[in-house]
């Protein structure tokens, strides 16, 4: 993103600079042009009233002749107004201000503006509207006569040929020029439809009266810009449309902002499927880490390029594949030693009473008349076969639920006569075996064979690993809804790392052994709904820590029965 | 649009339905057989009968004050439908003159058959529902007076009315490029024309009368002075008739050929008459409408015009009550103005021939050069001989021109875009008023 973001953010910057002033200086540019036009129209206009006060100077020479007659100055003066038909009329006017000839047939309504600075030799009359409610100027020029008399030459401007003359005035297909005078009245309008403003601007006024100047400029969708008309005190405004004056403006900026969201578009995609081969394969890389570490050893990565990162895969490919061979070592020393374990363990607990099956077999054969020995015979293999069986009984029992009834048994009585068995065990070894009940009462479920069996191997554990002069204790309290048994002793303690693995199938602390007593231990006490824990310092001493649900006191079958059940679980 | 006349004449001469939808000539030309359209109603509800239509037409064609020629027998309404004219003579006008009359109810002028009627306001018509040939669109039509055409136009451009009856030359552009208003241009069946009194002494002869329209550049006139809007003119024959001819040629504009006849005349150039006036061959008044910008600008370049041959034509200018005045009176030298013609060409012989008893509007200068020939032209009622007597007419009013027949103007109408209109060719869209209706959008009835 930081690249992305490093690559895109100077071109986004320079891209809105650009656009800015290109903008800017586009439109100053059209502003200017069209005020050219403005300024250009303004003279244009000036011209216009300047060539046709010289079309009234030439005609003063005509009209110099004192000998003409009257009806020869009216000859003169409607030729003109054929010629130049910018003239509604001319009139020639005495230095009272009488009119001498016209070029109307009818009466002339010509007069000079009494305001006139009489040293001027010309002069443009202020607009004012006509019977029509028209604007209209006049145009007079003085001229002297052979007397020395003054004379004015007044021309009407034919209002129709002025708007000829703006309407020719054009910027684009939409821009147009107009014409107000000094009053504010607007005069002409190239726009078709803004040519009744000037109708309306001057309707309710009477004529001869200076029009309210109705014509304002203030639409914000025009360009409008203006120049004065030099000597008149007119002005032209020149006003577009801004969607066509600044149409390559709006263009330009438009071609430049797709140029630019199209340059920032490949980057983006550029970037991405880049980023994208880039992260994608260092997510493959976490991936397959991930998986290696969940224990799914065949993953491996495919990482194409020709790069670090595809060095980087192989490499973890490499390592995986040497992962899995060491896993497969491991698992096949561990199956060696476990195997060997199981052998030393059954020959251990095979050999002896095997052997001693084996010894009395011989002596049977020398001893078979004696009544007595093949009474003890018989007890011999009996009993060795009980421990063969058991051997055999628990490798089968390791690898599938253990047959197991249920019955309620009292705790304390049923701990008691372990304890009770064991005494002389622990005396052998030199340990005190005590007893700590304080379940008084309560029953659990369970099988009275399998929970004996449990109860005798953990104490016989704890006193195998206890030291003489140590203790071995077994302890009973109630826990709520549960009963719960503890059997600890003062012995060596086990140590941390074996601790954890303490429950499991061929594990065991001593030298020989199958190493399943513990493993059956918790298989008997979760199939009664039992939990077992055990807690161990080294140096110290161990404790077991087993709890059954309560279950209701006092139910349950008779004594009688419970030992039925246990004859029946020994004979088992 | 108040009234409908009897029937009507298409841009071309030919005669169209109105109150009367088929006729048939009878007794050898000597009878008008006409069919009463059905169900044609007063303005006041009363239907119009064969009888009623009969006595309309018996009181025009009898009436010596009405512009009609055809002597007529008598008028009858033969059944329920049909109307019969005798006359005593051939009259190959008559229908024609069936087109000048109004119908409307006898005793109750105001009372017509048209599709607009008269309402207590007498600047505004509303339609009638009850028209024959379906009620107009427009619901109400008001007028109003102007000074002057171009205070009209302006009252156009305010957006004061709807409709401009009728825009000057110097307008038409204008309006032309508004995106408000619709332009309809159309030839009108009238002549711009200086008609001549021959009681003049020197504008009686024939020689004098060619010259002048052989110094008179019609082109120049009609491009410049109207502003292109109009054709021009040599005689009074309406030059869409389907029976006018193209093989009688146009008056050349040749003044050379004018000044030569005028010094065959003995009317030489530069003669100094009086002091107060401008040498010339000679010199007459010509009579024109004053404040009338277009026949003034044709006035003036006449005048210079003819100025150029040596011939001094003095403009008077009069109000149009005056210049009526002096038509009807004949105190004139010669008159500038439009002068009709009509589409039938009836009022080529009403105004052309010369007096007759019982025959008005005849023209009083004492023309008589195209009396025969308007005779014949009167008699026809078969069109080989119509094509044959106007043929006649146009050589005669080309070798003895009572006048100068300078141009056929055009007229502009102009139309607010908040009504349309619809599209007949090159005739008058008033024509079609009842058929107008407002845009899309727009509730606006016509001013």
């Amino acid at each position: 993103m930081l690249i992305v973001t490093a690559a895109i953010l100077p071109l986004v910057v320079y891209g809105v600079v650009s656009v800015r002033q290109l903008q800017s200086g586009t439109e100053r540019s059209v502003t200017e042009g069209n005020k050219q036009v403005a300024t250009q129209a303004a003279e244009q206009i000036r011209q216009y009233i300047e060539n046709n006060q010289r079309v009234l100077r030439s005609l003063s020479v005509e009209l110099r002749d004192p000998e003409l007659q009257n009806w020869q100055r009216s000859r003169i003066l409607r030729d003109y107004v054929l010629d130049f038909p910018e003239f509604r009329e001319i009139a020639m006017l005495d230095r009272g201000g009488a009119v001498v000839a016209t070029s109307r047939f009818s009466t002339s309504k010509a007069a000079v503006p009494p305001a006139l600075n009489v040293t001027g030799d010309s002069y443009v009359s202020r607009v004012r509207m006509d019977d029509d409610f028209l604007p209209t100027a006049t145009l007079g020029v003085s001229t002297t006569t052979a007397q020395g008399g003054r004379t004015w030459l007044v021309g009407e401007i034919a209002l129709e040929e002025l708007w000829r003359m703006v309407d020719r005035i054009r910027v684009g297909e939409h821009g147009f020029a107009s014409l107000q005078a000094a009053n504010g009245m607007l005069v002409a309008h190239g726009d078709p439809d803004k040519k009744r403003q000037i109708a309306v601007a001057t309707k309710s006024a009477a004529p001869d009266a200076p029009p309210d100047p109705q014509y304002s400029m203030d639409d914000p969708d025009l360009l409008y810009v203006q120049a004065p008309v030099t000597g008149l005190n007119w002005t032209v405004g020149v006003e577009q449309p801004k969607s066509e004056a600044f149409r390559l403006n709006y263009e330009l900026r438009r071609q430049l902002l797709y140029v630019i969201g199209a340059a920032l578009l490949g980057t983006l995609v550029v970037g991405y499927l880049w980023a994208r081969t880039f992260i994608t394969r260092i997510f493959a890389l976490k991936r397959a880490t991930l998986a290696i570490g969940e224990g799914r050893f065949d993953e491996r990565v495919a990482l194409t390029g020709d790069d670090e990162l595809k060095q980087l895969g192989d490499s973890f490919n490499s390592m995986a594949d040497s992962i899995v061979q060491l896993q497969e070592d491991v698992r096949k020393q561990e199956r060696q030693a476990m195997f060997g374990r199981i052998a030393a363990g059954l020959v251990h607990d095979l050999s002896h009473p095997i052997q001693n099956i084996g010894n009395s077999c011989k002596l049977i054969q020398k001893m078979y008349d004696d009544l007595e020995y093949r009474a003890t015979f018989k007890r011999t293999v009996e009993r060795e076969m009980i421990v063969v069986k058991r051997v055999l009984d628990d490798l089968r029992n390791i690898a599938r639920p253990i047959p197991l009834e249920r019955f309620p048994i009292e705790v304390d009585r049923t701990l008691g006569e372990v304890v009770e068995s064991m005494q002389q065990h622990a005396e052998t070894a030199g340990l005190m075996l005590r007893g700590e009940f304080a379940a008084s009462g309560a029953f659990i479920e369970g099988d009275l064979f399998a929970l004996g069996r449990v109860y005798r191997n953990l104490i016989v554990n704890a006193i195998q690993a206890t030291a003489p002069g140590g203790l071995v204790a077994v302890a009973t309290e109630l826990a709520g809804q549960r009963v719960q048994i503890r059997i600890y002793d003062t012995g060596c303690g086990i140590p941390p790392d074996r601790l954890g693995k303490i429950f499991e199938d061929f594990v065991t602390t001593k030298r020989r052994g199958l190493g399943l007593g513990l493993a059956i231990s918790k298989k008997i006490v979760e199939q009664l709904g039992g939990t077992i824990a055990v807690a161990s310092e080294v140096g110290k001493g161990t404790t077991f820590v087993l709890e059954f649900p309560k279950t209701k006191d006092g139910a349950g079958p008779p004594i009688g029965r419970a030992e039925t059940v246990a004859s029946a679980a020994g004979a088992r | 649009m108040l009234r409908d006349s009897g029937v009507a004449f298409d841009q071309n001469g030919h005669p169209s339905p109105r109150i009367f939808d088929t006729w048939e000539w009878l007794e050898h030309g000597h009878a008008l057989q006409l069919h009463l359209t059905q169900n044609i109603f007063f303005h006041d509800g009363t239907p119009l009968t064969a009888e009623l239509a009969a006595d309309i037409v018996r009181d025009y064609l009898q009436d010596p004050t009405q512009l009609h020629v055809s002597s007529v027998e008598s008028v009858t309404a033969t059944d329920a439908s049909h109307v019969r004219i005798r006359t005593l003579r051939q009259e190959g006008l008559l229908l024609a003159e069936l087109s000048m009359i109004d119908f409307e109810r006898p005793g109750a002028p105001s009372v017509g058959t048209g599709p607009f009627k008269v309402t207590s306001d007498a600047s505004t018509l509303e339609a009638f529902d009850k028209y024959y040939l379906g009620a107009p669109t427009l619901k109400r039509v008001r007028f109003t007076d102007y000074p002057s055409q171009r205070a009209a136009w302006v009252a156009l451009m305010r957006g004061d009315i709807d409709m401009l009856h009728e825009v000057s030359p110097d307008a038409l552009e204008f309006i032309q490029a508004e995106s408000r208003v619709t332009p309809a241009i159309f030839l009108r069946p009238y002549t711009n024309t200086i008609v001549f009194n021959l009681k003049h002494p020197i504008l009686s002869r024939r020689e004098v009368r060619v010259a002048l329209n052989e110094a008179v550049d019609r082109k120049a006139i009609v491009d410049v002075s109207m502003r292109g809007l109009g054709r021009p003119a040599s005689d009074p024959i309406w030059p869409l008739h389907w029976a006018y001819s193209t093989s009688v040629r146009d008056i050349p504009y040749d003044p050379a050929h004018a000044m030569a006849l005028l010094d065959d005349a003995g009317l030489p150039a530069g003669r100094r008459r009086d002091p107060a006036l401008m040498p010339s061959r000679f010199s007459f008044k010509c009579l024109v409408l004053d404040n009338e910008l277009s026949f003034n600008r044709i006035a003036l370049r006449v005048q210079r015009q003819l100025y150029e041959i040596g011939v001094d034509m003095e403009v008077v200018p009069l109000k149009p009550r005056q210049l009526g005045q002096a038509l009807v009176s004949g105190e004139f030298d010669a008159i500038l103005m439009e002068f009709a013609t009509a589409r039938s060409l009836n009022m080529v012989y009403a105004l052309w021939h010369s007096p007759q008893p019982g025959i008005v509007g005849t023209v009083p200068n004492g023309y008589r050069g195209a009396d025969v020939a308007l005779d014949r032209f009167r008699a026809a009622t078969e069109d080989a001989e119509i094509k044959a007597s106007v043929e006649g007419l146009q050589r005669v009013f080309r070798d003895d021109p009572p006048a100068i027949f300078i141009a056929w103007p055009q007229r502009a109408r102009a139309l607010s875009k908040a009504f349309v209109f619809p599209e007949e060719g090159s005739a008058d869209i008033l024509g079609s008023i009842r058929l107008w209706r407002s845009s899309p959008g727009s509730t606006r009835s016509v001013q």
